[in-house]
């Protein structure tokens, strides 16, 4: 017996997860059905065997995905299709707003219960009934921070610019694998960011360094201009406490005290080759994309290239 | 049936673990070749990794289930993007000059390739 979705699948004798939900008609994708192409994930909250999850993203064996090709059906007790996952969801309130920049604002938030989480990673903000999605960038005594830039018009900006302390949120998540994973204190790592893309990369920064990360670590942050350059001197200081940290502020438009240009390219002109690297990435979809495709052409591997596009809305 | 040759071709390579080396170096070989680079623009890299993975496990002569009709339905929309027999060629091609690299012998790599080639009806379209 297999329970999806509180519907109960009846199980044949050596027959896979695979199998059992094409024979009931239940849609599910699949292509080679020998544990490679990893098409056919689902999710479970019971242990799958070791093989049905081989090759996986970390993020992902940790939340229960696995080859439902590569899993006998009697092996489990229930399972749930891929795109049906539901995330825990936590009530918190707002502490306090830090102004970091013209349009860039911290948020404290306090959440009601501990939640478990990674720097780096991201989480749905929902407030009166509007909800992004904004990566934990800081920790401070229980309170989580986010790095907020309020837009024109933005919906949720429109919110937020006038929230209280106090105001009530909920937190759901958290999501991504966007978190300082290296695989040795040795290993060399470059963090790429544009705009408030710098969220996640101070979270991943901040755990390194509290690690004691010894390889070297290079941050280029990317803005249109000075006004979206934020937390220098934090970054500044942090570079003059650990000689292993480089920190490169850039700027789309000519500025004396930054590198004009992208980081994409900036990153890469100053470290052509990338192999042994990891490399986080995080900004506008178009500029992460770009930058992942050539740190994986510059010789760093896809296991070790962790993006996190976000679009402002 | 091929069965017994297959199998040994996939543990002469080194199994699985060869495809999980090989892998990162083909696709970055692919994206790096003009020939056939556009035919991967765009695309979610991650995903495509996964899928270069389960070609070369089934081009090594290891486990897989892929049928024609999958290979067909998997490629029709590159045909009608222009792909043709001189861009299964390069991909051939650069499947050899990665195993070249990995120091892989000639005469296993005339095998994977000779793997590979038993695709190119349905991935063109033509079965």
């Amino acid at each position: 017996m297999l329970l999806l979705a509180g519907e109960t699948l009846d199980v044949l004798p050596g027959e896979t997860v695979l199998d059992c939900l094409v024979r009931h008609q239940v849609e599910v994708k699949s292509g080679c059905k020998a544990g490679a192409c990893q098409s056919c994930l689902v999710r479970t909250n019971n242990v799958p065997p070791a093989k049905s999850q081989k090759g996986l993203r970390q993020d992902l064996i940790d939340r229960g995905y696995f080859m439902s090709c590569q899993c006998s059906a009697d092996e489990l007790a229930e399972i749930e299709l891929a795109d049906t996952e539901v995330f825990p969801s936590y009530e918190a309130n707002l502490i306090q707003v830090d102004q970091l920049a013209p349009n860039i604002f911290r948020y404290w938030l306090s959440p009601e219960s501990p939640i478990p989480f990674r720097l780096g990673q991201f989480v749905k903000l929902k407030y009166h009934a509007v909800e992004r999605c904004y990566s934990i960038a800081e920790e401070r005594d229980g309170m989580l921070g986010f790095h907020v830039r309020l837009i024109e018009d933005g919906a949720m900006s429109l919110l937020l610019r006038h929230a209280k302390q106090g105001g009530s949120f909920t937190i759901t998540g958290p999501l991504g694998n966007c978190s300082y994973q290296a695989k040795s204190k040795e290993q060399p790592l470059l963090l790429v960011g544009s705009s408030t893309g710098l969220a996640p990369l101070y979270g991943i920064l901040k755990d390194a360094l509290c690690a004691g990360h010894s390889g070297p670590i290079a941050l280029y942050h990317g803005a249109a201009d000075a006004t979206g350059i934020y937390l220098q001197s934090e970054l500044l200081q942090l570079a003059d406490n650990h000689p292993n940290f480089s920190y490169v502020p850039c700027t789309d438009v000519e500025q004396d005290e930054f590198r004009t240009g992208s980081p994409v390219t900036i990153s890469l002109s100053d470290l052509p080759d990338l192999t042994g690297y990891q490399v986080y990435i995080c900004g506008n979809p178009a500029m992460s994309r770009a930058m992942q495709k050539k740190a994986f052409l510059a010789g760093a591997n896809l296991a070790d290239l962790f993006m996190d596009p976000f679009e402002a809305q | 049936m091929l069965e017994t040759q297959s199998e040994s071709l996939f543990a002469k390579l080194g199994g699985s673990a060869a495809v999980d080396a090989a892998v990162d170096k083909f696709y970055r070989r692919v994206l790096a070749d003009d020939r056939v680079n556009r035919f991967f623009e765009g695309v979610d890299m991650d995903k495509q990794a996964t899928k270069q993975k389960a070609f070369l496990t089934m081009a090594f002569g290891g486990p897989n289930n892929y049928t024609g009709l999958d290979m067909k339905k998997g490629h029709e929309h590159l045909l009608k993007m222009g792909m043709d027999d001189t861009h299964f060629d390069a991909i051939v091609e650069n499947l050899g000059a990665t195993l070249k690299d990995m120091g892989v012998a000639d005469e296993l790599i005339a095998q994977v390739a000779a793997t590979a080639e038993t695709t190119r009806e349905a991935v063109m379209g033509r079965i």
